[in-house]
Formats: C-alpha cells, structure tokens, sequence
C-alpha cells in the first residue's frame, strides 16, 4: 500500500480476522459511506448547538475512531463526549469538534486514496 | 455436547461497528447473526426469540434500559449483553439488576470480551436446550401409550384409571404379577401428573436389609448408629414435592409398617437419630405382586396401613390375558433387541407367533422379553420361526405344545377354548381379548368346536 506516514491505522481491524482483506475492505466501505454522515453530523450539532446531538455524534465517532487507530484525536474525542454530556467546558467544544472534523477529513481522504475507493 | 446453533441479533445503529461485530461474530459458523440499526427493526423480530442479543446502549430511536425491558417481556430467555460506548458504574449496575447478562464497553478488547461472553453464555444456553430436550424425551417415553404397549381391552381400563392418577395425587395401589410392569406404570403416572419436575424416587422395599429400611426411607443423622459416619437424607426427603415408589410394600416388616403409617398420617418425618420434625410433602404409589388383603387376613400386613395405601388401585393383568398385546410387545422387544445390538430386522413368523400366544408366561413381560431376545439371537435370517423360541417352563400350561399335525381350524379352536378356560368362559372377554367376533365363538360352541365348562378331556 504506501510508506508514508498515515493519520489511521489498520492493527484493530487486522486483529480481528487475521489481516483477512475482504474483510478490511468491507469495513473500510462502511466506514466511508458512514464516517463522512456522523462527521458532518456533529458539526451540524455544533452550529445548532445542541449538545446533547453534540454528545450523541460524538458517541457515535468515537468507536470509529477507535476501529481505525486515529491517535491524533482519542482523547480529544473522549473529552467533547464527555463536556458535551456534562455541559462542562463547554467553551472548549467548538475548537473540539473544529479539529475532530480535520482529522477526519484528512483520515477519509487518505482512506479513500489507500483502497483506491 | 453436541453444538447447537445459536441465533444472536446485533442491535447497533453505528454501521461501521456493526459490520465489525456481525463479521466478527459470524467467524463462528454455529452463530447465526442478524444485524438490527434501529429498536424498530430490532423490536419486529424480537418474537423470534433469539439466543442472544447484543443491545448498543445509545440508538437514536431508544436506549439500552428500555429495549432490555422488553426483552425481558417479549423473550425472558433471550441473553442481553449491552455494549456500551461509555463506561458507568451506576448504569451497568443498574442494567444487571433489570436481567443484563454483561456489560462491554466499547474499547481495544470489546471483540476478546464479547467472545468470552458469549461462549459462557452459549454453554448455559446449550444446557438449556437439552435439558428442555430431556425433559421433552422423558415426557415422550412416559407417555402412557409409549411406556405400556398393548390395546387389548384389560389394557385399556389400566390406562384409564392411569390416567385418573395421573391427574389428582392420590395415593396409587399397583398390583399385578412379577414382570406385569408395575414399575413402568408408577413412573409413566409421575411423569404425566403435576409432579413431572420434581424427583420420582424408587425404593424396592424387598431389596433393602430390614434394619436399614429405616434410615433409607427417613435419613439420618452422623452417629445416629454404627456407620452413620454422616448426615444423610432419606428418599421421604429426597422425594419432597414428587412422588416416591414403594416397590413391593408386601415386603415391609410390620414394626416398620407402624413407621410408615405414621408418617404418611402426620407428613412429616424425623431422621433416625435426630427429634426435629420434618414436613414432607410427597405422592406415594406402592406395588405389590402379593394380594396384600390376604396379608391382612394372615396378621402380616396392618390393617389400618392396608387402607391408608389402597387409594386408587390398578390391577395390571397378566401377559396371558392379554391376548395380541403378546405380540406388539415382542415386536417392541424384537426391534429394539436388534436395533442394540446390529441384528438387522427381523420377524415373527406365523408358527412362532402362536406358539408364544399359546403359552402362559408365568414371568409375565420380563419373560416374554428373555425369550424374544434369545430368539432374536438364534435366528440366522430376517424371520424368527417357532424352533427359535425356547420357552424356558414347563409350568402348568395346558395347550403350550403345538403339533405339526394341528389343522388351523384346530388350532384355533384350541387357542380360544385356552382362553375361554382361563377367563371364566366369559365369551364377550375372549371375543374381545382375540379380537374375534362373540357370534363366531358361540357358532363354534353349538358346533362343538368349544366348550363352555372344564373339560379335562381337553389336553
């Protein structure tokens, strides 16, 4: 695939099935039709600003997140889920999801570029 | 154990996870694995009754604590494992008390987790479905009609006053000679009574050493004698809430008969060496191949006793009165024999057949089934023929030897003159017994085929 530096990994996944690779691209589909959705999703919520959407979306992110090893933004995802749901910090959420959704973007991207998709 | 499929429904809106669980989880081919994005979608198929269902707390059109809910109204069997994207006590805490089987929380190792849960699940779900199997089996061979093979018509008032047993709990009486199935009639009546689920316990009262009928029947408590190096519970107890069996009470001892008196009058019972009280609550069917009456008469059964156990007699009639049950029966016997043992299929053939409706069977079914099996055993081909059965007695047994010169109409007349003797020339009985009609028996007496008295000509 490619050597250079990528912002997600594929260790979970490759855990899960013996690095079987219908398998990782079946996934790797999912996740392109949905992880855009969820992504867009939360930043609507922000606009609204609705954080109990806020808390749902990012809820929702975080086990994506976790799937494909996007390090960069673990614990930024667990703290806008957490302020979001306790109505804490609450100035801290925008810049939040502000980065949350670069990440992403640039994960889709990459993803999309890996697998050819 | 043989592995059973096991349905489990994931419950997850997240599509990403959701591939992940249902690949994951279909790695194993016995799960069959249906996924579910909304409580919607999940709640339609909820009737089916999955095995298991993994329930994501957080879905957009419900939460985990209220689909749980209905889980548990719709399919109280159905495991739940709530996965969870976020760990909290409080809500776990509060998931397990509402029936939650496990709780996962959406980290590195939900997969290894999950895995673990479901297999332990899967035991307990697999030794369900076989004692509900078991359960289904014993119900089926205690059926009355599968436990006791026979339609003839003394047969027929057996199952009739089984069946009356079978729906009250009053105490049963069995009579009936050795090897008549009084044992199989006691259990096929538990089995079929509201008692089903709780123990039937056997006690052969002729078979237990006097002196240790006692502590057998009631327990005992460590050093209530020699060699009561322990507690131990009696079969009264063992059998509280079912039924206990009292194989051949005609046996009992009649200082013990005073024992057993009281306690079925008090129902309670105190352990041999103990002074506590125990309440006991159990169904009780003796059996007897004695006429216990003539026991009263002779000082050797208690009187009172006689009459405490009588309630609901059943009097199992001999194999000899039974008339074509003898062959179902040895068919039964045949099949199986052959079936345990890689003998192929075999059958009577006609002269093996009346030879065996022709003899007494002084050892009843028991003696039946020996002489089958050995004739099972003899015979080379597919057919048993008459030389193959051995009959063991030489017991009185008026027409039991078959001449190669017996014309059929001769043996037939012989065969029902056998039962008429034997049943007080009642000529509606035979008829009904041989399954012949009552005008044809009296044609043969007017032709003088047939006698309707002794006739010691007859041999």
């Amino acid at each position: 695939m490619t050597t250079a530096p990528r912002i997600y990994k594929l260790d979970r996944l490759n855990e899960i099935d013996n690095s079987d690779e219908l398998f990782i691209l079946s996934i790797v589909q999912v996740f392109l039709e949905n992880a855009p959705i969820t992504t867009n999703n939360l930043v609507l919520a922000l606009n609204d600003n609705n954080l109990e959407m806020i808390y749902f979306w990012a809820h929702k992110l975080k086990s994506n997140i976790n799937l494909f090893c996007i390090e960069s933004i673990m614990t930024e995802i667990k703290n806008l889920e957490q302020f979001a749901k306790t109505n804490t910090n609450t100035d801290q959420i925008p810049g939040l999801v502000k980065l949350v959704n670069e990440v992403m973007q640039q994960a889709i991207t990459e993803i999309k570029t890996d697998f050819k998709l | 154990m043989k592995q059973e499929t096991i349905s489990i429904y994931i419950v997850e809106d997240d599509a990403v996870y959701s591939a992940v669980l249902g690949h994951f989880l279909s790695l194993n081919p016995d799960f069959k694995v249906k996924k579910f994005f909304t409580a919607k979608e999940f709640l339609a198929a909820l009737p089916d009754k999955p095995d298991i269902v993994t329930l994501d707390y957080t879905l957009p059109d419900s939460n985990g604590d209220q689909l749980l809910a209905k889980v548990k109204e719709v399919s109280p069997a159905t495991k739940v494992i709530i996965i969870s994207g976020q760990e909290d006590i409080k809500i776990a805490i509060d998931l397990f008390k509402k029936g939650a089987n496990d709780y996962i929380v959406k980290d590195a190792d939900t997969q290894e987790r999950l895995w673990l849960s479901i297999n332990q699940l899967r035991e307990n779900i697999a030794l369900k479905k076989e004692v509900a199997n078991l359960q289904q089996e014993v119900q089926s061979k205690y059926n009355f009609q599968n436990a006791i093979i026979g339609n003839s018509y003394p047969l027929k008032s057996v199952f009739a006053l089984m069946e009356k047993a079978a729906s009250t709990n009053i105490t049963v009486s069995i009579t009936g000679e050795t090897g008549t199935g009084k044992d199989l009639v006691a259990k096929a009546i538990h089995f079929n009574s509201d008692k089903r689920k709780a123990p039937f316990v056997p006690v052969n009262v002729a078979a237990i050493p006097r002196e240790l009928l006692e502590s057998e029947l009631f327990g005992h408590e460590k050093g209530a004698f020699t060699g009561a190096i322990s507690r131990r519970i009696g079969k009264f107890e063992e059998a509280n809430n079912g039924t206990l069996f009292l194989d051949e009470i005609g046996e009992m001892d009649i200082s013990m008969q005073a024992k057993l008196l009281r306690v079925l009058q008090e129902q309670e019972i105190t352990r041999v060496g103990s002074n506590e009280l125990l309440k006991i609550n159990v169904r009780i069917i003796v059996a007897t191949h004695r006429n216990l009456m003539d026991q009263v008469k002779k000082g050797k059964f208690r009187e009172d006793l006689f009459y405490r156990l009588l309630g609901l007699p059943i009097h199992l009639p001999p194999l000899r009165e039974r008339g074509s049950d003898i062959i179902l029966i040895a068919k039964h016997f045949i099949d199986k024999f052959c079936t345990e043992n890689n003998l192929g299929k075999k059958s009577l053939d006609i002269a093996a057949k009346k030879k065996l409706m022709l003899y007494s069977f002084p050892g009843n079914i028991r003696e039946l089934k020996s002489v089958v099996e050995l004739a099972s055993v003899m015979s080379e081909g597919e057919e048993i023929n008459e030389t193959h059965i051995q009959l063991n007695s030489n017991m009185n047994n008026e027409i039991n030897s078959v001449t190669e010169t017996l014309t059929l109409k001769q043996f037939t007349s012989q065969l029902i003159q056998h039962y008429l003797d034997t049943n007080e020339y009642d000529v509606l009985k035979v008829a009904e017994i041989l399954d012949v009609g009552k005008s044809t028996i009296y044609r043969m007496v007017n032709n003088n085929e047939l006698k309707l008295q002794r006739n010691t000509d007859n041999k």
